[in-house]
C-alpha cells in the first residue's frame, strides 16, 4: 500500500510531512535488523501537532507509528508499509522540574542522559539508564518500559514515571495518573510499544544522587563461579544499585580501547556497585567482598576516584561498540531467567552457539538474571543470518524453559513477536489484545507488533520486509 | 499458618465453574475495605489460600491470592524478609484494591512488587500475565492493569510478589515543628515521609549505624510508632470517579474483560463501568 500521495492533499499535513527516500530510509529502520518502509514522516513541535498528524492517519485510514531515536533492538520502531512515521525527537524541551516534590515534566523526545546531566545542577537523576542512554529518548523508555543497570534496586521506567499525556489513536489528548482514573491506565500504557497511543509528555520521578558509592570489579576463573556469585550476593540480603557480568571475549575487547583495568586473565567479570548512606555503603562492601571471595573471586578492585568509577562504567556501557573490533554485525539477545538459572543457561547459549558456528560474548543485568548474548557474525557470508536466526530462537527456548521470560527490557515489538505463543496461551494473548482494542479499536497505532497474528488481531497494513519471524 | 499447598487446582477448577455458571458475581477477599458489604446481588466467590512455591534465594514468593498479608509476613520471617503491603485483609483484596499503605504512597509498592497475576475471567476462563522474574517486558502489562481493578477484570487466584531483606534497623519519627517539613525533605531518601494533621512523620530504614546517624541530625523530632490511618479508604486510595477520556477508556476495557456486565456490579455501578 502506497498513501504517500495523500499528504499533499491534506491542509494540516501539506509541508508538513516529508517523503524524500532518503529520509524514509532512515526511518524506515531502528538498532534492530529490520527495515521498513514508511510513506512519510513528520516532526511534530507541539501535542497539537501530533495530534493533527493522528487525526490524518486516522480520517485516511493510513497506520502511524511514533518514533523517538531508533535505538530499539526488538524492531519496535519499524514502520509497516506505508505508514505515516511521527518522529518526536523535535518535542524534546525539559518543561518543568519541581525541586522539591523530585519530579518534572519532560517532552518524549529529552534523551535520557540529557535529562540527568540539566538534573545533576540540583542533585537528582532519572534512574533508569539503558546502555543507549546518550541517543534513547524518555519517550522510547516509556514505550518500552525500559531498564538499565540500576535498575536492579530502583526498578525499571514504569517505577519512575508518575503521569503521562497522551494522545490517543483517535486523536484525542488525555492525561493518565494515578488520581484521575480507577484503573491504572499509566501502568498499562508503560511498555505498550506504541500501540496505545503517543505520549507527549511525561512526568518522571526523580532520585537523589546518592552520597556515597562503591563500585567493584571482581574476576572469576569461570563463568559459572561468576554467575554463583550472583546468587550468593542476592540471597545474603544485599541488593546492590548494580550488579552486572561481562565474559572474557567482552572484557578484552573493551579494556582494549577503554583502558578501565578490567581483569583480562579472568573468564568473568562482575561490576557490583553499591550506594546510599556511608555505613550501609562501607558495611555492604566487605560484605560483597567476603561473598566472592568465598565464591573464588580471582581479582577484586574497587574505584578509588569518580573518574575511576565513570571509566568502568564507560566499558561496560561502550561494550557493544567494541563488538565491531571482532565481527562487523552483531544480533544482541534479551531474555531473563531465574537467577538460580544464570549458570546452567549461560552454559547452554555458549553450546547453542557453537553448534551454529558463531561467536557469542555475554555482558548483562546478572543481579535482574537479564541476559544479554550477542551473536557475532560477517552478514556478507551466505547463509549466516538462517544461523543467527536459529540460535537467537534456541536461547530463547532455553530461556522460557529455565522458568525465564521473553525480553526484560528490549521488548517485543516484531522480533520476538511470534515466539509470544511460547510464553502465552490464547487465552493469555486474547486478554492482552482486548487491553490494545480500548485503546486503540482500529489498530492503527504502531501495528502488527507485540501481538502475534491470529490472536484476534484486527491491525491494519502489513508486515515489513525483513523481519524474520 | 499458611500451608505450602501447591496445587489447589480443583479449587481453582470449581470457581471457574462457578463463575460461568453465574449471572452475577461479587470478588471478595476478607472484606477489609468493606465495599463488599453494597454486594447485594450475585454468587460471592473467593480465591482460595496457600503458598505455591518460596524461593527466599530469588526474592519471591508465589501464593495463592486468598493468602492473608499476616500470614505471608510469617513466613517470609522465617528468611528474614517481608513484603511492603498493610497487614490487613488479603494479598488478593490488597492487589485489586491498590492497597500500598503508607509505605506505597511514594513508592507505588503493589504496582512494582507484583510478579504475575493469574486471573479466572467473567467467562469463566484463566488467563496470566507477567512472569516468574524480577524484570519482564513481554507483552503488555496486564498486571499492572490488575492493580487497583476492584474485581472488575476476574478474580485473581494467583499472584506471585517480590520480597525484600527486613532492614537491620528501622525507626518512625514525627515532628510538629515548622521545620520539620524541609528537614525531612533534605534527608536522603527517607523510607517514608508523611504528612497527618500538620505532623510530619518520617521512616527510617536501613543500616544500623546510618539510621542512628540520621536520627541525630534532626531536630525536634520524637520517635514513634507507625501512624496510624484514619481509615481504611485512605489506605485503599481509591481514586475519585473517572471522567471524560479516562473514563471512556475505562469502560471500553471493563466491557471487554467483561461483556455481561457480571463482575462486582456494585462497584461497576459506583464507577459509571457499567456497559
Amino acid at each position: 500500500m502506497n498513501f504517500g500521495l495523500t499528504f499533499e492533499y491534506s491542509k494540516e499535513m501539506s509541508g508538513v510531512v516529508h517523503t524524500n527516500t532518503a529520509e524514509l530510509f532512515l526511518v524506515g529502520q531502528d538498532a534492530s535488523n529490520m527495515t521498513g518502509n514508511p510513506a512519510g514522516v513528520c516532526y511534530p513541535t507541539t501535542t497539537e501537532e501530533v495530534q493533527n498528524a493522528v487525526r490524518w492517519a486516522r480520517t485516511n485510514g493510513v497506520a502511524f507509528i511514533a518514533r523517538g531515536a531508533g535505538t530499539g533492538l526488538a524492531g519496535g520502531a519499524i514502520p509497516t508499509d506505508g505508514s505515516l512515521v511521527i518522529s518526536l525527537t523535535k518535542m524534546n524541551r525539559i518543561r518543568n522540574i519541581d525541586i522539591h516534590r523530585r519530579t518534572a515534566w519532560v517532552e518524549p523526545g529529552v534523551l535520557n542522559a540529557d535529562l540527568s546531566r540539566h538534573t545533576s545542577q540540583f542533585g537528582l537523576h532519572f534512574a533508569p539508564d539503558p546502555s543507549s542512554q546518550q541517543s534513547c529518548t524518555i519517550g522510547g523508555n516509556v514505550a518500552n518500559n525500559s531498564g538499565g543497570p540500576h535498575c536492579l534496586s530502583e526498578g525499571v521506567t514504569s517505577a519512575h514515571i508518575l503521569a503521562l499525556e497522551v494522545v490517543l489513536p483517535s486523536g484525542e489528548v488525555c492525561v493518565f495518573d494515578s488520581e484521575n482514573s480507577l484503573f491504572d491506565l499509566r501502568g498499562a500504557f508503560i511498555g505498550s510499544e506504541g500501540m496505545f497511543g503517543i505520549a507527549t509528555a511525561i512526568e518522571v520521578r526523580l532520585l537523589q544522587n546518592p552520597p556515597h558509592v562503591s563500585t567493584m570489579v571482581v574476576g572469576f576463573s569461570s563463568v559459572h563461579a561468576g554467575a554463583m556469585a550472583v546468587s550468593s550476593i542476592i540471597s545474603s540480603g544485599i541488593i546492590p544499585s548494580a550488579l552486572e557480568m561481562m565474559d572474557a571475549p567482552i572484557t578484552r575487547a573493551v579494556e582494549e580501547y577503554v583502558h578501565a583495568g578490567f581483569p583480562l586473565d579472568a573468564a568473568a567479570m562482575l561490576i557490583v556497585e553499591i550506594d546510599g548512606l556511608e555505613h550501609s555503603v562501607s558495611h555492604g562492601s566487605r560484605e560483597v567482598k567476603e561473598i566472592v571471595m568465598r565464591s573464588g573471586a580471582t581479582s577484586f578492585t574497587v574505584a578509588q576516584s569518580p573518574a575511576e568509577r565513570a571509566l568502568i562504567w564507560k566499558g561496560r556501557k561502550t561494550a557493544f561498540g567494541a563488538i565491531a573490533r571482532i565481527q562487523p554485525n552483531y544480533y544482541l539477545h534479551d531474555t531473563v531467567v531465574p537467577r538460580k538459572k544464570l549458570a546452567e543457561v549461560l552454559s547452554r547459549v555458549t553450546q547453542i552457539a557453537d553448534e551454529e558456528r558463531l561467536q557469542v560474548m555475554n555482558v548483562f543485568h546478572a543481579g535482574d538474571g537479564n541476559l544479554h548474548p550477542i551473536l557475532m557474525f560477517d552478514k556478507r557470508i551466505d547463509g549466516v543470518m538462517d544461523r543467527v536466526h536459529r540460535a537467537g530462537a534456541e536461547i530463547v527456548r532455553v530461556s522460557l524453559e529455565a522458568g525465564g521470560v521473553l525480553s526484560g527490557e528490549h521488548g517485543i515489538g516484531l522480533e520476538k513477536r511470534d515466539f509470544m505463543r511460547w510464553m502465552f496461551s490464547e487465552n493469555d494473548l486474547m486478554f492482552q489484545q482486548k487491553l490494545r482494542s480500548a485503546f486503540d479499536p482500529d489498530g492503527i497505532s504502531n501495528p502488527y507488533k507485540v501481538l502475534p497474528r491470529g490472536s484476534g488481531c484486527a491491525d491494519i497494513a502489513s508486515m515489513p520486509p525483513g523481519s524474520w519471524v | 499458618m499458611l500451608k505450602q499447598t501447591p496445587n489447589l487446582g480443583s479449587a481453582v477448577n470449581d470457581l471457574q465453574q462457578q463463575m460461568t455458571e453465574s449471572d452475577a458475581v461479587c470478588i471478595v477477599g476478607q472484606n477489609s475495605s468493606g465495599v463488599a458489604y453494597a454486594c447485594a446481588d450475585g454468587n460471592v466467590l473467593q480465591a482460595p489460600a496457600g503458598i505455591i512455591s518460596y524461593e527466599p534465594d530469588e526474592l519471591m514468593i508465589s501464593l495463592y491470592a486468598g493468602s492473608t498479608i499476616a500470614d505471608i509476613n510469617i513466613a517470609l520471617q522465617t528468611a528474614h524478609q517481608r513484603i511492603l503491603i498493610p497487614e490487613i485483609g488479603t494479598i488478593g483484596g490488597a492487589i485489586a484494591t491498590r492497597r500500598n499503605g503508607l509505605r506505597g504512597i511514594h513508592h507505588q509498592t503493589l504496582p512494582n512488587n507484583v510478579l504475575r497475576c493469574s486471573v479466572i475471567a467473567a467467562d469463566g476462563s484463566i488467563y496470566q500475565s507477567g512472569g516468574q522474574v524480577v524484570k519482564n517486558v513481554s507483552g503488555f502489562d496486564l498486571v499492572k492493569l490488575l492493580v487497583g481493578s476492584w474485581g472488575l477484570l476476574g478474580l485473581i487466584v494467583e499472584v506471585t510478589l517480590r520480597t525484600e531483606p527486613i532492614p537491620q534497623a528501622s525507626q518512625w519519627l514525627y515532628s510538629s515543628e515548622p521545620s520539620a517539613v524541609v528537614q525531612v525533605n533534605n534527608l536522603y531518601r527517607p523510607a517514608v515521609v508523611t504528612h497527618i494533621s500538620d505532623v510530619t512523620y518520617v521512616l527510617l530504614e536501613g543500616n544500623e549505624l546510618d539510621v542512628r546517624e540520621e536520627i541525630s541530625r534532626l531536630n525536634g523530632f520524637e520517635r514513634c510508632d507507625m501512624p496510624q490511618m484514619n481509615s481504611l479508604t485512605a489506605m485503599t486510595q481509591m481514586a475519585n470517579v473517572s471522567q471524560g477520556l479516562p473514563l471512556s477508556i475505562e469502560q471500553e476495557i471493563r466491557k471487554q474483560f467483561d461483556p455481561s456486565n457480571k463482575l462486582n456490579r456494585h462497584i461497576a455501578t459506583r464507577r459509571n463501568l457499567l456497559t
